[in-house]
């Protein structure tokens, strides 16, 4: 068996719908495809349910979990019933997460509370509750998904640019106090990833059409595009997997070429 | 086939003939590449090849002194003389050692740096050459140090040497996306290589109470690097460079104490 492969892990992946990016739902179906049964987990049971029934259809196991991570009872719920359908949890993916645009000073405090609690908060309530535990159990891989955005900022999110630096400081911190207990926590922050437009419905249109123009680049080279979901579930599955048994506490940024900013 | 998997791919690794280097080497044949082994000693170099060949894949075992521009240049020629081509090259050589610095000199400081940072500076480009010209794409990794990161008390040279090596790869990560030349670098912490072992810096794994040590307190096992330049050699991290991967065990919230110390010893 290959150091990658998750044979009977546990997973459970928060925003597995993927009705934003597609991200949580490509890192679900990605780990099944590595041999862990994922209970998919989000707000909206239709798209987890089709998530749920493709890995299905290709000879994986899973289920739909439908919970809000910005609700810790709804979390602890959420974590009871995994744990009463499949007996344990080794893998937990935090990638519920999306954010509104707009200039920092048109960012209401209802925005501004509103997109921490869905990114950082939702962060916090599920590996504090997945993370006991684990504890228990004395092993565990915590994967956090941050953003680019969260070293070099965002000039059209600012909300979300801090709420994904806090994840990835939270992901050392929580790396630092459950190393003893054999958890490893990491953080894979993707770069621009290809969005389909209708997905994000709030994108304002110079955005889109920056990312249109990046992504028509003539004879662009695949490293200077925007990602794909699937690069960023490769790195998602390395760091559930044994073959990062060595590492806690560190962000892996998949941005391609994507690196120039001022503040890298 | 998984998207870890290196099957059939060219890979050449320096230093691979002990500690670190033979791990990657030995990590990247299980994956399915071949593998040319770079370091000084040949006869280190002839093992590790054969034990390549014992898992089915092709070796070469080839003496070079990675701070020489010709040898590395001639390593890259003979491997794609041999295999048609070059996919992977791993910049792995290197090591400290430093006198005090009130008695250090000039030509002290020359040898940490041609040793740690020019042989990557040499390696990259003459790999890089091959990939441009194969028109394929390619991955490049560097082995830096948690030394080029951290403050490293007596290894004021390798420590400088170490974090240029993480600068560069950026900078050349960038020169070469265009040409789909994904460079990476991975840092590791304190490793228990087989000679860090025999030296008995490794602290024990049993605690005076009779406890285990969680191994993520314990120091990393040279496999641990080699997964991550597995990882970083495959297609797995196809969207991922100039990027810097720290293999970092927490061994100091254990025994920071005797880490120290240990540490003190590796530098005299």
């Amino acid at each position: 068996m290959s150091q990658f492969e998750l044979t009977d892990k546990v997973a459970i992946v928060t925003g597995g719908g993927g009705t934003s990016h597609g991200i949580g739902s490509c890192i679900a179906q990605t780990l099944a495809s590595a041999g862990a049964k994922v209970a998919v987990v989000g707000r909206n049971k239709a798209p987890l349910d089709q998530v749920v029934d493709e890995i299905k259809s290709q000879g994986g196991d899973a289920i739909s979990v439908i919970a809000d991570v910005t609700d810790p009872v709804s979390v602890d719920s959420m974590v009871a019933e995994v744990k009463t359908a499949m007996g344990r949890i080794d893998i937990l993916v935090n990638s519920a997460g999306g954010s509104s645009f707009g200039n920092p000073e048109d960012i209401t405090p209802e925005d501004w509370s509103a997109c921490l609690a869905l990114n950082l908060n939702g962060t916090f309530y599920c590996s504090a509750a997945v993370g006991k535990e684990m504890i228990a159990q004395q092993s565990g891989k915590i994967i956090n998904i941050g953003s680019s955005s969260g070293i070099k900022g965002e000039e059209n999110a600012a909300h979300y640019a801090a709420a994904k630096a806090a994840i990835i400081n939270l992901t050392r911190s929580l790396a630092i106090s459950w190393a003893i207990h054999n958890i490893n926590v990491n953080c894979v922050s993707p770069g621009s990833v290809d969005v389909p437009d209708h997905d994000v419905p709030d994108m304002p249109v110079d955005e889109y059409a920056k990312r249109q123009k990046l992504q028509s680049v003539e004879g662009g080279k695949p490293l200077a595009l925007p990602g794909k979901p699937q690069d960023i579930a490769n790195s998602v599955v390395f760091f559930a997997s044994a073959g990062s048994d060595g590492m806690t506490g560190e962000n892996l940024v998949v941005r391609g070429s994507e690196w120039a900013s001022a503040y890298a | 086939m998984s998207v870890f998997d290196l099957q059939d791919k060219v890979a050449i690794v320096t230093g691979g003939g002990s500690g670190i280097g033979e791990a990657i080497t030995m990590a990247y044949a299980r994956a399915g590449a071949h593998v040319v082994v770079a370091a000084r000693k040949q006869e280190r170099l002839d093992k590790v090849a054969e034990a390549v060949r014992a898992l089915g894949r092709e070796s070469l075992a080839i003496s070079t002194d990675v701070t020489d521009p010709d040898q590395v240049n001639r390593l890259i020629e003979k491997t794609v003389e041999k295999f048609g081509r070059l996919d992977i090259m791993v910049a792995n050589s290197g090591g400290g050692g430093f006198p005090p610095l009130d008695k250090a000199t000039l030509e002290d400081w020359d040898k940490q740096i041609a040793l740690n940072l020019d042989s990557a500076f040499l390696c990259d480009v003459a790999a890089a050459k091959a990939m441009i010209a194969q028109g394929s794409g390619g991955k490049i990794i560097n082995i830096s140090s948690t030394a080029g990161i951290n403050l490293n008390p007596g290894l004021a040279a390798y420590a400088a040497a170490k974090a240029g090596v993480i600068n560069f790869t950026k900078t050349v990560a960038l020169s070469w996306a265009g040409h789909g030349i994904n460079v990476n670098c991975v840092a590791p912490g304190f490793t228990a290589t087989p000679g860090i072992r025999k030296a008995g810096y490794v602290p024990p794994e049993i605690r005076k109470d009779g406890t285990k040590v969680p191994p993520l307190l314990m120091p990393n096992e040279p496999e641990h690097v080699a997964d991550a330049c597995v990882f970083l050699a495959s297609e797995a991290s196809s969207h991922v460079t100039g990027e810097l991967m720290i293999i970092r065990a927490m061994l100091h919230m254990e025994r920071s104490n005797d880490v120290a110390r240990d540490r003190a010893k590796l530098t005299v």
